[in-house]
């Protein structure tokens, strides 16, 4: 099973994302970190993540990047998080070309190996402003892969002020 | 109260307008001003680093009130550190007066969407 959760900056997905793992009752439950540390307010944001989490029995699974490598406990419930810093990093941190066919066959392996995987995406697209060649090119790359993992998915939200809105249903856990 | 977000110029305004049945006069861009409907929450945000107390006093007085915000966070991330925290208070604080709404509409396009309540 494998569900995609999107939304805006602030929007609350990745509480909704850590309510869908908690709500699926599987007790061995991976949060799988794609952010590389960089900074105090790259520190400050997973200081938050780390204290939403706290207390919901997850075990924290660094992967920067070359998911399809990453040993997971199979029939687990994966949080993935997210999919825009894990592509950032394979396209920016290792190549751009084979970038989304990398997090592509890595979330198969998640999807293969765990009861659930959940991966939160990032509503980058809708901001209507104009910008320099390579990051269109980075966000046009970006947004095929979201519209890629949305096809997989087996259910696909979007979260809007801490609300999720359904925009395909997955058939029952 | 209400929360009525959505992109810029969806028409959430008219929306209000028509749901309430006020006037423009009825309208403010602050919660300090203290009329009915609340335009342009992203706007006084900007100027506001701690918005919940405010609008905690602003909702005490007002339980109908109407609130509109435009949706930021569904771009690029800023380059700039206090556009990125912006950014962030918006969705965060819609997110909590989203909790706290007896209703949530999302105007897309002039076609309201509920997303909570009736």
């Amino acid at each position: 099973m494998l569900l995609f959760i999107t939304g805006g900056s602030g929007s609350g997905k990745s509480a909704y994302a850590e309510d869908r793992v908690t709500a699926s009752g599987i007790a061995c439950r991976a949060y799988i970190a794609t952010m590389e540390p960089f900074g105090a307010e790259g520190q400050a944001r997973i200081a938050r993540h780390r204290k939403m989490r706290a207390g919901k029995g997850f075990e924290t699974l660094e992967c920067p990047r070359d998911l399809a490598n990453l040993p997971v406990p199979v029939g687990c419930a994966a949080l993935l998080e997210d999919l825009t810093n894990l592509f950032a990093n394979e396209w920016f941190g290792s190549s751009q070309k084979g970038a989304a066919e990398r997090v592509l066959r890595g979330l198969a392996h998640l999807r293969d190996t765990a009861a659930l995987t959940v991966v939160v995406g990032n509503d980058l697209f809708a901001d209507g402003m104009d910008y320099d060649a390579e990051t269109l090119c980075y966000l046009h790359a970006l947004a095929d892969l979201h519209r890629e993992v949305a096809a997989m998915a087996d259910g696909v939200y979007e979260v809007v002020c801490g609300i999720p809105i359904c925009l395909r249903k997955e058939a029952g856990l | 109260m209400t929360l009525i977000i959505g992109g810029v110029g969806q028409g959430k305004l008219r929306y209000a307008l028509e749901l309430s049945g006020l006037d423009a006069s009825q309208v403010c861009d602050s919660p300090e001003e203290n009329k009915p409907i609340l335009n342009h929450l992203e706007t006084w945000l900007k100027r506001s680093e701690h918005p919940l107390p405010i609008l905690e006093d602003f909702l005490t007085k007002r339980p109908d009130a109407v609130i509109l915000c435009d949706e930021v966070g569904c771009g690029v991330v800023p380059m700039d550190r206090e556009d990125r925290a912006w950014r962030e208070r918006v969705g965060r604080t819609c997110c909590t007066l989203a909790e706290r709404a007896d209703r949530v509409v999302r105007v897309y396009c002039g076609i309201p969407m509920v997303l909570k309540g009736e």
